[in-house]
């Protein structure tokens, strides 16, 4: 009887599905600045030298040194943890609005998710102005913190380092910024980088406004070293990244997959007690 | 006064029976089924798998009649090339609600909601399935969907056909949804029926029926419901899908989306493939039954014929692609599907051997059931030879989407399936009714059908051979005479149906009382009165022979007549 449990999810599935389509449609909420804009948009920048270049699957900048805000220096790495996959952005702090928007919508996301933050995954954040001190990045991580109702000592660093390490580690994971002379600005992608546990990148979440199914199938996905069935896994075999749209999508041959197998299993299931009484009791030949 | 049976060799226990039955007051402590209770009230609550059975016995005839009106409007549409008595919109929704109707509410349904539900339990010597009150739920589930589809096809109904294919059946403007959503809502009463059958037969065989005593019967049914079980789930699934995209338009199939239109295909042909044996092995069973009893042998191959049912079950998920030839499937799967397609074949050839076996050297009684089986051993040859060419890649990517297609099917599924529903009611009617039927008119009618039958098909596939499309409105002028022939057939078909309904409503009004077992069979389900009491047996359990079709060997005359 669990095809009609397969079936019930199917429908559930098309509901949450048509009830989370008009959240997209909603147009940005801010006008004013055309980067916004085109970032909110999905669309690519209009800046020259601003983009992302897709580095799926490769590892990031591993030695590239950082001092975090405590005042901790050490080598990239040395801020992975096992089993954890990271959330990277890339920001300033006197940046006046996009790194805002990105991060503070990282953190609506963060805590909308399922997972949670030190034990499912971590955070990084990373200066890109060679300018922020390790004292802004704490001045920054307890607003941040606070904001999301996490103590002090919660799982997600903020580093600073030299324009030379900095480099290092966007080029690594393709994020292409420029400064600019006249407003005194890095202009930027918006972009949050999926990090595997042992620092490869695993997805890009572009925009402003992060699906939350996304970021948590991202970082399901991104641990996927982690040997063992989870039930993360099991639902993320029902979406799939789709390029185009940057999204995860509905992958109905997941579904399939797993409908299939639950009627299948518990056919199985039902046939092999039914013979197993019957053999037992010698009644079947 | 019961016949008496001739030279019988029917166990004590119907002979125990016979006389309490005899007496023809209706008053004695067993009534039949049919008599025990009588108000409508006592019918819609019965958790009784044979009045059950009778009651889908009689909405399958019901939808068998609304299907066939349509084809024959169909047929009369395609007397001249062009339009004849409707326009093209009506044509569309003609031969979609004809597809629909006759695949979801006669064929799938027929053999084992009727024939399974009243005969199993009696096969298994059980007093009734496992879930009885599951069963009842089931009909109500049939009757739910089938009320909504067809709510549907008077509210506008569909002109996709019915297969549902997209894109189309996600942008049509007829009323689609209810349509499939009727079809989704019979499709749990296939699984609660199936799942039903599966534990009846693990749990409820009568002490000394192992499996390989089982009737054949009861091996194609088991086949038949692991087949729903495993498939149906599928095409709920996938209709579910369909609705959704038709109704909210998510763009699951819709390539310029991200989806996949050829993922529709490969779904819905994955069940609907299954499905096929869903129809054709109920009747598999059935003329298993029939050659034996009719032959006066047991059956030849017991064993080949209950292995290749399950063989032609597990083949039969791995064939779909066999649908898909022309829809840029890679030639390699093709050639897959093709050799996987032809191994049901070899399944199905084995069944008919052994049927042949059976007949072989058999004092044959030529009854109207048996005239069903010569119809079926011919259509089973005929289109599954023309089914292992359509198999055939190079061959289909021009018969595809043809007549050719239309007269396959039409003569594997169609007439495997009509003549094993024929065959079991005239079987069976002495025993779910007590009464007989003129044996005379049924096999005027029976050579009527299977005539009728041919002459409307053999037609189309020549129509088809020669590039008649299916589906089309209209056609050139040269194929006229072909489409003449085919709607003559028809007609000859439906006349011969018609005499069927007239000679078999006269018995159930008029007709003699049966004998307990009129054809001396040895089926199990024959070892108890006819109509059976309420609770199938009375008194101590029948004894069960040897070995399930237990006929006396003429070539060994010293074994011994009855059990
Ligand atoms: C009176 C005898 C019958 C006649 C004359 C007849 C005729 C037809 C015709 C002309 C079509 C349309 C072919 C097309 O252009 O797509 C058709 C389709 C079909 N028929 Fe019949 N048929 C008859 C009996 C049956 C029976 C008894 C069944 C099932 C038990 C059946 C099942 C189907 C199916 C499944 C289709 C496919 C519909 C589709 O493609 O949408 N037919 N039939
Ligand atoms: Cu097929």
């Amino acid at each position: 009887m669990r095809s009609p449990l397969s079936n019930l999810a199917a429908v559930l599935a098309l509901l949450a599905l048509a009830a989370t389509a008009p959240a997209h449609a909603l147009p940005g909420k801010f006008e004013s600045d055309d980067v916004i804009r085109r970032a909110q948009s999905g669309e690519p920048p209009p800046l020259q030298g601003v983009d992302v270049v897709e580095k799926l699957g490769e590892p990031v900048a591993l030695q590239a040194r950082f001092t975090d805000d405590t005042g901790r220096e050490g080598p990239f790495a040395s801020w992975l943890q096992p089993g954890k996959p990271v959330l990277l952005t890339l920001v300033f702090y006197r940046c006046k609005m996009l790194c805002n928007l990105v991060v503070n919508d990282q953190v609506r996301a963060m805590k909308e998710l399922g997972l949670k933050l030190g034990q499912d995954y971590s955070v990084l954040t990373v200066s890109i102005d060679p300018k922020d001190t390790p004292a802004e990045s704490q001045e920054r991580r307890g607003r941040y913190l606070q904001s999301m109702g996490k103590p002090l000592d919660a799982d997600w660093r903020f580093l600073t380092g030299t324009e030379q390490n900095i480099r290092a580690l966007a080029d690594s994971v393709g994020f292409k910024y420029t400064y600019d002379e006249a407003t005194k600005q890095y202009a930027h992608p918006a972009v949050v980088q999926v990090l595997s546990p042992t620092g490869t990148v695993s997805r890009y979440l572009y925009g402003t406004s992060f699906r939350t199914q996304d970021v948590g199938l991202a970082l399901v996905e991104a641990r996927q070293n982690k040997v063992g069935l989870s039930l993360e896994r099991i639902i993320l075999s029902c979406f799939k990244y789709d390029a185009a749209s940057r999204r995860y999508g509905f992958y109905i041959f997941g579904f399939l997959r797993l409908g299939a197998l639950a009627v299948f299993g518990a056919l199985s299931a039902m046939l092999v007690v039914l013979w197993r009484r019957e053999l037992k009791k010698g009644t079947a030949v | 006064m019961s016949l008496p049976v001739t030279g019988s060799t029917s166990p004590e226990a119907v002979a125990a029976h016979e006389g309490a039955h005899g007496d023809a007051h209706g008053e004695h402590a067993h009534p039949s089924y049919l008599t025990d209770g009588t108000t409508i009230k006592s019918w819609l609550l019965t958790v009784d798998h044979k009045r059950i059975g009778v009651m889908f016995l009689f909405f399958v005839l019901l939808f068998f009649l609304v299907g066939g009106i349509y084809a024959l409007l169909v047929r009369i549409e395609l007397l001249t090339p062009g339009p004849t008595i409707m326009d093209a919109m009506a044509y569309n929704r003609a031969f979609t609600l004809h597809g629909v109707v006759m695949v979801f509410l006669f064929m799938i349904p027929a053999i084992p909601a009727v024939f399974g539900n009243f005969m199993l339990p009696l096969m298994v010597g059980a007093k009734d399935v496992a879930f009885p009150r599951l069963n009842l739920l089931s009909l109500y589930i049939f009757l739910t969907g089938a009320s909504l589809a067809i709510w549907g096809m008077l509210h506008g109904g569909a002109d996709t056909g019915w297969t549902f294919y997209t894109p189309y059946s996600t942008q049509t403007t007829t009323t689609l949804a209810p349509i499939l959503f009727g079809v989704f809502i019979t499709g749990f009463s296939s699984i609660v029926t199936g799942l039903n059958f599966i534990v009846t037969v693990h749990t409820m065989r009568a002490p000394g029926i192992t499996w390989f005593k089982l009737p054949l019967f009861v091996w194609a049914i088991y086949a038949t419901s692991i087949i729903q079980v495993l498939a149906t789930p599928v095409i709920g699934l996938l209709l579910l899908l369909v609705i959704g995209e038709n109704v909210f338009n998510f763009g699951m199939f819709d390539p310029a989306r991200g989806g996949d239109p050829v993922l529709f295909q490969h779904l819905f042909w994955f069940y609907s493939h299954p499905a096929v044996y869903i129809m054709v092995l109920p009747t598999f069973g059935v003329m298993s039954e029939i050659v034996s009893a009719f032959s006066r042998k047991n059956i030849f191959g017991y064993r080949a014929v209950a292995y290749s049912s399950i063989g032609i079950a597990f083949v039969g998920f791995f064939a779909w692609g066999h649908h898909m030839f022309v829809s840029g499937q890679s030639t390699f799967d093709g050639a897959i599907f093709s050799v996987l397609s032809m191994l049901v074949g070899v399944f199905t050839a084995i069944k008919v051997f052994n049927w042949v076996g059976t007949v072989y050297r058999g004092a044959v009684d030529f009854k109207t059931p048996f005239a069903y089986f010569c119809g079926f051993i011919y259509f089973t040859v005929f289109g599954g030879m023309t089914g292992i060419a359509v198999a055939t890649m190079s061959l289909d990517v021009s018969w595809h989407d043809t007549y050719f297609v239309v007269a396959h099917f039409h003569f594997i599924m169609v007439g495997g399936t009509v003549m094993g529903f024929l065959a079991a009611l005239h079987y069976w009617f002495p025993k779910m009714f007590g009464k007989t039927y003129h044996d005379g008119w049924g096999l005027v009618s029976a050579a009527l059908i299977i005539l009728g039958f041919n002459f409307t098909f053999i037609p189309q596939f020549l129509l088809g051979n020669s590039g008649m499309p299916r589906r089309y409105y209209e056609y050139p002028a040269r194929f006229q005479a072909l489409h003449v022939a085919s709607t003559a057939g028809a007609t000859v078909l439906a006349l011969g149906l018609v005499i069927v309904a007239i000679y078999l409503i006269h018995s159930l009004v008029a007709g003699k009382r049966a004998a307990a077992n009129p054809w001396n069979s040895k089926g199990y389900e024959w070892m108890t009165a006819s109509p059976p009491p309420t609770h199938n047996f009375v008194g101590p359990q029948p004894v069960y022979p040897e070995e399930p079709h237990f006929y006396v060997d003429p070539k060994k005359a010293e074994a011994p007549d009855a059990v």
